[in-house]
């Protein structure tokens, strides 16, 4: 790309305002995702991104993947989101439309062969940061830099 | 015509395929000069004016088609439902140091993949059972069969199998299964008003729908098994996963390897190891720098995987 349109994509981008798409995102120092949280995003959240490298933006105070927002374009090989209709999806189901509690709510209720239990426990199941840190750590996949 | 123009509108509408090719030669329509076009709806050809087109293709605009568009929310919820039936057929294998273990393998994996961020995040579980096998449900629910981590030598192993799951999620290949005809129903239903209320009708029918769509994930995880080359592009994504996550390189290989022997489960639903492996084989990847062989990791896999 020449250098006049890459300054002219450079600045569309800029301040272009995305959404937040997964229930919880975190803003992080660098572009890892064991890097320190400097914020906490939730679903539906406004952000501003800037420019976009290894598959994060930059966002005030630090970085944020894009596979937490809808029109992130995720990298070759990945899923698409790409355009207005992914982040369109979002915003109709971010409205209560779509897929949503009711609809599992009514189907639970007409089957006998699913344990909405068992995945609730499941879903609960997280490993803090800081105990992922220490995992990577112990067992020697932690890169060297944040060693 | 009009009738054509109607169909083609609604056809478009619900975001069926209709291709459009330019005729030679113009027609004076509404009193302007407006190119003809050919348009083959259901394998019939239907003559259109522009205008004509662009107004069926806005309306397809607004609304959303195929399953790169159902949302992460949706997503998330249709992962749940398929996770709740295998939880129903295979029940959960109740060891939380295990459970936890597997939890953080995978997020070390799904941290590095090309959906770190995910609906409600990324959930491990073990499945009580004989059965050599493992699922990716939508959303980012990877279970894993008892019967399969036995037969796994070390934690690389191990990250190269929930690598490969990892992969299935993040390449949708589970909301691939969806029959079209599923979503362009779900679709019409909802619409595009983000403020539209639906009748209770329209609830029932939304639920059969997303019964359905959950029903074709579920028989593609359990009975037919993806498509041999949605495997080998989750082999190669997971590889790529594993590596990037500072595991050794080999480990998905090794895994498949220690396969080979196994019947029934994943080999009903997966390719031959064989040609697993000569796949992989076609896109090798270097260690990562950052990779090294660890005691402490040989240590910590055994200790967790002996109650098995």
């Amino acid at each position: 790309m020449k250098p006049a349109l890459l300054l002219v994509a450079l600045a569309l981008a800029a301040g272009r305002a995305m959404t937040v798409v997964v229930e919880e995102a975190k803003v992080r120092k660098s572009k890892a995702f064991y890097a320190p949280a400097v914020a906490t995003l939730k679903q539906g959240e406004k952000v501003k991104v800037g420019e976009a490298e290894d598959g994060w933006y930059r966002v005030s105070g630090g970085w944020l993947h894009q596979s937490a927002l809808a029109g992130g374009k995720v990298k070759a090989g990945g899923s698409k989101w790409e355009g207005s209709d992914a982040a369109q999806a979002e915003e109709v189901t971010l409205a209560g439309k779509g897929f949503n509690e009711d609809v599992e709510k009514r189907y639970k209720g007409e089957r006998d062969d699913v344990d909405f239990e068992a995945v609730d426990r499941m879903e609960a199941r997280k490993v803090s940061e800081k105990e992922l840190l220490r995992f990577m750590k112990e067992g020697q996949t932690l890169p060297k830099e944040a060693r | 015509m009009k009738r054509a123009a109607a169909a083609l509108a609604m056809l478009l509408t619900l975001g069926l395929g209709a291709r459009a090719q330019e005729e030679s030669g113009t027609k004076k329509l509404f009193g302007g000069m407006l190119k003809k076009v050919k348009v083959n709806v259901g394998g019939k050809d239907y003559g259109v004016n522009e205008r004509q087109l662009e107004g069926a293709t806005k309306t397809v605009k607004a609304f959303r088609k195929s399953a790169e568009e159902i949302s992460e929310s949706e997503e998330r919820f249709i992962g749940r439902a398929v996770a709740a039936q295998l939880l129903s057929r295979y029940k959960p294998y109740e060891d939380e140091a295990l459970n936890g273990y597997l939890q953080s393998v995978l997020q070390a994996v799904a941290g590095v993949s090309d959906r770190p961020e995910i609906g409600g995040g990324w959930h491990a579980q073990a499945l009580d059972s004989e059965e050599v096998n493992a699922f990716a449900a939508p959303g980012g629910f990877v279970l894993v069969t008892t019967g399969l981590l036995k037969t796994l030598k070390s934690e690389d192993e191990l990250a190269g199998v929930l690598a490969h799951e990892t992969a299935h999620v993040c390449l949708k290949h589970g909301l691939k299964t969806i029959k079209a005809s599923r979503l362009t129903k779900a679709f019409s239903i909802l619409g595009a008003e983000a403020a539209k209320e639906y009748s209770p009708s329209e609830i029932k029918q939304l639920t059969e729908v997303f019964g359905g769509a959950v029903d074709d994930v579920v028989n593609d995880l359990v009975v037919k098994g993806y498509s041999r080359d949605k495997e080998y592009e989750a082999d190669k994504a997971g590889a790529r996963y594993a590596r990037a996550a500072n595991y050794d390189p080999e480990g998905l290989s090794r895994s498949i390897e220690a396969l080979g022997d196994v019947k029934g489960g994943m080999l009903k639903t997966h390719p031959g190891s064989k040609q697993r492996l000569k796949e992989l084989a076609k896109e090798p990847g270097e260690a990562s720098e950052d990779y090294q062989d660890s005691p402490a990791r040989r240590k910590r896999f055994a200790a967790r995987l002996a109650g098995l």
